[in-house]
C-alpha cells in the first residue's frame, strides 16, 4: 500500500526532480518504508546515449570494499568487451553507480552480462532519458542520497512505499523498470491477487522477474504488450482486464505518461491539468506541493485509462 | 446560505491553515468555539486531512479552499461550507447539520451519515452514501461505482449519471437519479416516485440552487435478502 | 466392532458429522450458521507447558509475596492510557448478540475486578458506560449505532479490522435477535438477518488507515488510546503493517475465538491459532522496533489463568475474554446439539437472547458476581504460575518460561520441545555456515585479482578449504 505521484511538463523542461520529490514527500504517511523516483531528464544530463543505474554489493564487512572495487572494474570491462563505450561510471553512493554510455548492440545482452558480474549487481533501470533511483527510507532522505532535487527534465514519477507482504529492501522498492526495455517503468498502489498465475505465464514467454513484488508484474506485463506492438493506452486497458485485485498505477515511457485506475475504485487517484503541466497523485496534498494555490482537481472513475504525450496540449 | 445559528454575538473569526497541520488547525477551531464564537473561516486549508472533525457545537464554519479526507466528519449541528473540493469520506458519520461543497468529492462521500444533509455540487466518486443510516446526500454532478452500497435509511440524490451496481445490498432508503444508471446492484430494484418524493426533491433542490433534471429514476431495496439465513431443520423447537 | 460382528464406520473422512452436514445442505441449499467457536482440533495452549523455577531459579512464595498484576495499556501516543488492575478484560460483544441484562452484568463484574469492558458492534446502550468503570468503544465496519458522543465518553477506542473466528467476514445477527429495540439502534428493519460488511465504508487500505486513525484521535482530542483489533491470519504482515498506521495498542484475536453467529465453514476454516499469532505479532513488532512501544493484547479461546499466563509469556501485555464470562454467567448448552445456544435467540439463561421474558431470567447482580469470581480466579491462577517462574510481576513472564509439548506448538511459538533444546524450524548452524561461505567468496575474489594483476596475494588471503591459518605458497 503506497502513495504514487506523476508529473509531466507541457512546455519544455522544468525542475522535475524537485517537484516530484515534494509531491512524493507529501505522501509519506502512505508509505514510510522506501521511496523511488524515475525522472526523464534532459539530453544535457549525459554524454552518451544511455544512462543506467547499477547497484553493487553494500556494506562494510570484511572484503566488501574490495568486492565493490572489483565489481566496478568488472562492469566496465564487460561492457566495453561487448562494444559499449562507457563515458563515466560515477559513484554517487558507494553501492549505487551511474553509468553513462553509448551502445548500439542488443541492450538485453549488455544488461545480462553486467548483472552476471556478481549476485548483488543489479541494473535498476536503463534509459535514453529515464534515470531510476530508489532506496530504503523516506522521500527527502532518498532524494538527497541520489541528488534528485537537482534534476531537470520533462516528466517523472515518485513512489512512497508501505511494504505489504514482500520485504523492505531496495530491490522491492518502486518504481519497477520493465527489463530489458529502456525508458519504461511503473509505480503502483494496491495489490494484484492473480500475481503468481500471471507471473508464471510471462516467465513461460521468456520474461524475467527480479523480486516477489506484485508491482513488478505490471512493468513486465506492459513491456510484454509494448514489445508486441500495442500502444501505451492499449497496454493499460488490457492490463485492467487481465490483472485481478485493486491497483491504480502510473506508467511512463520516453515520451508518455499513462495512468490506469482500478475497476473496484479502491485505490485513490487525483488528477490536475493546466497549460503548464499535468499531474496525478494518490492525494491532492501531493499536487498542492506544485500548485500552492487552490486548484480544481478531479478523480477518475473506475477502469479509466488516460495518457499524455510530452509537449502536447491535449491528452494522447 | 442557511439561516444563522444563534450565537453570543461574537464576530466571525479566521483560523489560518497555511503551513500548519490538522491537529493545530482543529485545536484552534475548538478553542475558538469554546470562546463562544459561532462563525469561523479556515483559510488555506490546503487539502489536508481530518479538518473540522468531531465538531459537536452548532456553528457555521467555512473552508476557503479544498479539504483532504474525512472533512467535517463525526459532526453534529454544524453548517459547513467548502469552497473548493474534498477528498474521500466527506462528512462521514455526520449526526445532523449541513455540509456543502462547491467542487467535487472523492469516494465514500457521506459514508455512514446518520442525519442532516451533505451536498456536493460537482461530481462524487465511488461508494457515495455507503452504509448511510439517515439524512440526505445530494450530488449535483455524477456519482461513481456502488453508489448507495448497503444503504440503510435516508435519501441519496444524484442529478447526473451513476456508475455500476447502484444501490447494491441496500436494506431500505431511497436513491433518486436524474441521469443514466449504468447498472443496478444486488437486491436493488426500480421504484415508483410519489408526490411526497417529488415535493421533497423540489424543495431540496431549490434550497441549494440546483436545477431539477428532466425526469427522475428511483431505486429502492428489493428486500429479497432480508431473511436469507433462516433456521435449520433441527432448530424449529421452543427453548424449555 | 459391533455386536453383530460387522464393521462400523470409522472413516475419518466421512464421519457422522460430515454425513449429517451433507444431508442438511441437501435440504436447505445454503451454508450453515451457528454461534460458538470452532470444533476441529488444532494446536493450541494445551500444547504448551510452564517451566517453573527449581534449583536454577528463585521461586516466589505462592500466597504471601507480591506478584503485581496492574496493567497499563496505550501509553504510546494517548494522553490518558488505560489503567487496569488485572491484565484481563471483557472483550467486545454486541448488545444484540447479548441481552441488556448480560451487558450490565458484565459491566458490573468487570468493574468489581478493576478492569474494563468493550461495547462490541451495534453501538452502546447507556447502561454500559454507566456501570463500567472503564470502557472501550468499538468502531466496526457496519458503524451501527456509532456516534461521536459515545466516542467522547470512552476510555479507549477499538478500531475493528477483523475477528479471529472469521477473519475476512463481517458480523452476523440472526433475524430472531433483531428485536425492535436492536433494530432501532442499528437503523435496520426489524427481524432481518443482519450481515455486516467486511470492509470499512470510509477507508479501503492500510495506506488510508493511518489517516483514519488520526481522524479518531482528532475526534477524541488525542486523549485516549486507539487500538486495532485484528483476527490472526497473516499475523506477521498484518501487525507489521498495522504498526505503521499509528495505533497505541494492537489486539490479535485467534481462530479459537467465538462468535454470536456466523457461517460454520468460516469458523472452522479461517485464521491461525492464537499462540502462533502472538509469536508472529511479537516478531513483527520487534522487526520494526516497536515491541516496547505498541502493546499487544490477545484474545480467542482463553479459558483459565494458564492461558492468560501463556499469552503474557509469549508477548502479550493483556488478554480479553468473551466466551469464558458468558459461561460463568450461566450460558447453557442446547441439550440436542451440545453447543452454546447463542445464535437462535432463545437462550433460556437470558444471556444471548432479546426475548424479554427470557432476558428477565438473568439475575444481574448474581451474574455480575459470577463474572467477578471468574476474573478473580483466573488472576489467582495467573499469579500462581508467574510466582512459580520466579516473577514478582506477571508482565515479566517471557517465552523462555515455556516449553512445547508438540512439534506443531514448538514450530508455531518458536519454543523448544520439552526436554530438548530443539526449536522446530530453526537451524542454529545456518548463520555460522552462511558467514563462512561469504568469507570464502570474498577471499576468492581477492585472490583472483591478485593473480590477474600478477602480484602477490593480498595479506590475509588463504587458500579456501586449506584451513584458516595457512597461506598459499
Amino acid at each position: 500500500m503506497c502513495g504514487i505521484a506523476g508529473l509531466l511538463y507541457k512546455q519544455g523542461e522544468g525542475p522535475i526532480g524537485r517537484d516530484v520529490m515534494r509531491m512524493t514527500a507529501a505522501l509519506e504517511h502512505r508509505g514510510p518504508d522506501s521511496t523511488g523516483y524515475a525522472l526523464y531528464g534532459s539530453p544535457d544530463a549525459k554524454r552518451g546515449e544511455y544512462v543506467a543505474w547499477v547497484k553493487v554489493v553494500q556494506g562494510d564487512e570484511l572484503g566488501a570494499i574490495e568486492m565493490r572495487d572489483y565489481q566496478r572494474s568488472e562492469i566496465v570491462r564487460v561492457a566495453t568487451a561487448l562494444g559499449a563505450s562507457v563515458h563515466e561510471l560515477h559513484s554517487r553512493l558507494d553501492y549505487a553507480l551511474r553509468m553513462d554510455f553509448d551502445f548500439d548492440g542488443e541492450l538485453k545482452r549488455l544488461i545480462d552480462s553486467v548483472e552476471a558480474v556478481g549476485p548483488e549487481v543489479e541494473i535498476t533501470g536503463v534509459g535514453r532519458a529515464m534515470e531510476l533511483t530508489k532506496d530504503v527510507g523516506v522521500a527527502d532522505h532518498v532524494a538527497e542520497l541520489y541528488g534528485v532535487g537537482e534534476v531537470t527534465g520533462t516528466h517523472g514519477m515518485g513512489h512512497a512505499r508501505m511494504a505489504t507482504e514482500s520485504t523492505v529492501d531496495v530491490s522491492h522498492a518502486h518504481p519497477f523498470w520493465a527489463y530489458p526495455y529502456p525508458d519504461i517503468c511503473v509505480v503502483h498502489n494496491g495489490q494484484i491477487t492473480n500475481y503468481h498465475r500471471t507471473r508464471r505465464l510471462l516467465e513461460g514467454r521468456g520474461h524475467r522477474f527480479r523480486s516477489h513484488n506484485d508491482s513488478e508484474l505490471i512493468a513486465v506485463y506492459l513491456a510484454a504488450r509494448l514489445s508486441t506492438g500495442s500502444t501505451l493506452r492499449e497496454s493499460l486497458e488490457l492490463a485492467l482486464g487481465d490483472l485481478d485485485g485493486v491497483f491504480t498505477f502510473v506508467a511512463m515511457t520516453e515520451g508518455e505518461m499513462g495512468v490506469a485506475k482500478d475497476e473496484l475504485a479502491a485505490k485513490p487517484l487525483v488528477v490536475y491539468e493546466d497549460e503548464r503541466a499535468v499531474a496525478v497523485a494518490s492525494e491532492e496534498v501531493a499536487l498542492r506541493q506544485v500548485w500552492v494555490e487552490e486548484i480544481d482537481t478531479w478523480d477518475p472513475y473506475d477502469s479509466e485509462v488516460m495518457t499524455w504525450h510530452k509537449q502536447s496540449l491535449v491528452p494522447a | 446560505m442557511a439561516q444563522a445559528v444563534t450565537g453570543t454575538g461574537v464576530e466571525a473569526v479566521s483560523v489560518p491553515g497555511r503551513d500548519r497541520d490538522a491537529r493545530e488547525i482543529n485545536a484552534d477551531i475548538r478553542r475558538v468555539l469554546a470562546d463562544g464564537v459561532r462563525d469561523i473561516v479556515v483559510t488555506d486549508p490546503g487539502a489536508k486531512h481530518n479538518l473540522g472533525v468531531g465538531l459537536l457545537t452548532p456553528c457555521r464554519i467555512s473552508f476557503d479552499g479544498s479539504l483532504g479526507y474525512f472533512g467535517c466528519a463525526l459532526g453534529d449541528g454544524i453548517r459547513a461550507h467548502v469552497k473548493g473540493r474534498v477528498g474521500w469520506s466527506l462528512a462521514e458519520n455526520l449526526m445532523d447539520g449541513e455540509v456543502v461543497v462547491e467542487g467535487s468529492s472523492g469516494s465514500s462521500t457521506g459514508a455512514a451519515v446518520r442525519g442532516g444533509t451533505v451536498v456536493v455540487r460537482g461530481n462524487a466518486g465511488a461508494r457515495t452514501g455507503i452504509s448511510q443510516k439517515g439524512g440526505a446526500i445530494v450530488v449535483g454532478g455524477d456519482s461513481g461505482l456502488l453508489t448507495g452500497f448497503m444503504l440503510q435509511k435516508g435519501r441519496i440524490v444524484i442529478l447526473g449519471d451513476v456508475g455500476r451496481a447502484c444501490g447494491d445490498s441496500m436494506y431500505d432508503g431511497e436513491i433518486f437519479v436524474g441521469g443514466k444508471i449504468a447498472s443496478l446492484g444486488t437486491d436493488a430494484v426500480p421504484g415508483e416516485l410519489d408526490e411526497l418524493d417529488a415535493e421533497w426533491l423540489s424543495r431540496t433542490l431549490d434550497r441549494y440552487g440546483l436545477e431539477a433534471p428532466g425526469e427522475w429514476r428511483k431505486v429502492v431495496a428489493g428486500r429479497q435478502l432480508y431473511n436469507y439465513d433462516q433456521l435449520e431443520p433441527m432448530e424449529r423447537k421452543i427453548a424449555l | 466392532m459391533s455386536k453383530s460382528g460387522r464393521m462400523e464406520n470409522r472413516s475419518s473422512i466421512w464421519t457422522q458429522e460430515v454425513i449429517e452436514d451433507i444431508a442438511t445442505k441437501a435440504e436447505i441449499g445454503r451454508y450453515r450458521m451457528r454461534g460458538f467457536n470452532l470444533f476441529k482440533r488444532i494446536p493450541q495452549f494445551d500444547d504448551l507447558t510452564f517451566l517453573p523455577a527449581t534449583l536454577t531459579r528463585f521461586v516466589i512464595e505462592g500466597y504471601r509475596e507480591k506478584c503485581v498484576t496492574k496493567t497499563v495499556l496505550g501509553s504510546r501516543l494517548a494522553e490518558r492510557p488505560l489503567e487496569l488492575e488485572i491484565p484481563i478484560y471483557i472483550t467486545g460483544m454486541s448488545f444484540g448478540a447479548l441481552s441488556r441484562n448480560a451487558k450490565i452484568a458484565l459491566a458490573k463484574g468487570a468493574t468489581m475486578a478493576g478492569t474494563c469492558t468493550c461495547s462490541g458492534e451495534g453501538g452502546a446502550i447507556p447502561e454500559e458506560r454507566q456501570y463500567s468503570d472503564k470502557w472501550i468503544y468499538q468502531s466496526i465496519q457496519s458503524r451501527y449505532g456509532f456516534n461521536p458522543y459515545h466516542l467522547r465518553e470512552a476510555d479507549m477506542v477499538e478500531f475493528f479490522i477483523s475477528q479471529g473466528c472469521k477473519p475476512g467476514a463481517g458480523g452476523h445477527l440472526m433475524g430472531q435477535k433483531v428485536s425492535p429495540e436492536v433494530a432501532a439502534m442499528r437503523d435496520l428493519p426489524p427481524a432481518i438477518d443482519q450481515r455486516s460488511p467486511v470492509r470499512h465504508p470510509d477507508w479501503l487500505g492500510p495506506d488510508d488507515l493511518k489517516i483514519k486513525a488520526e481522524e479518531m484521535r482528532e475526534a477524541t482530542d488525542w486523549k485516549v488510546p486507539v487500538q486495532f483489533k485484528i483476527g490472526t491470519a497473516r499475523a506477521y504482515d498484518d501487525v507489521r503493517m498495522a504498526a505503521k498506521c499509528g495505533p497505541d495498542t494492537i489486539l490479535i484475536d485467534g481462530m479459537e475465538g467465538s462468535t454470536g453467529a456466523g457461517p460454520h465453514i468460516l469458523t472452522e476454516e479461517t485464521g491461525i491459532p492464537l499462540m502462533a499469532g502472538i509469536a508472529e505479532a511479537r516478531r513483527a513488532l520487534e522487526d520494526v522496533g516497536m515491541f516496547d512501544e505498541i502493546d499487544l493484547v490477545a484474545s480467542g479461546g482463553i479459558r483459565n489463568g494458564a492461558d492468560v499466563a501463556k499469552c503474557l509469556a509469549l508477548g502479550a501485555k493483556a488478554v480479553a475474554v468473551g466466551t469464558a464470562p458468558l459461561i460463568a454467567m450461566g450460558s447453557v448448552q442446547d441439550p440436542d446439539t451440545g453447543i452454546e445456544a447463542w445464535h437462535t435467540g432463545r437462550d433460556p439463561a437470558g444471556i444471548t437472547t432479546q426475548d424479554p421474558e427470557l432476558v428477565a431470567r438473568l439475575d444481574v447482580d448474581e451474574a455480575a458476581q459470577r463474572v467477578y469470581n471468574l476474573l478473580h480466579a483466573m488472576t489467582l491462577e495467573l499469579q500462581m504460575l508467574a510466582r512459580g517462574c520466579g516473577k514478582t510481576d506477571v508482565h515479566n513472564l517471557e517465552p523462555e518460561d515455556l516449553a512445547a509439548l508438540t512439534v506443531e506448538a514448538g514450530a508455531m511459538c518458536h519454543l523448544p520441545i520439552a526436554g530438548t533444546s530443539w526449536v522446530p524450524g530453526q537451524d542454529p548452524d545456518t548463520e555460522a555456515r552462511d558467514q563462512r561461505l561469504e568469507r570464502i567468496e570474498r577471499e576468492l575474489v581477492m585472490l583472483r585479482r591478485a593473480v590477474e594483476s600478477g602480484g602477490e596475494p593480498p595479506e590475509g588471503a588463504a587458500v579456501p578449504g586449506a584451513g584458516d591459518d595457512e597461506v598459499a605458497p
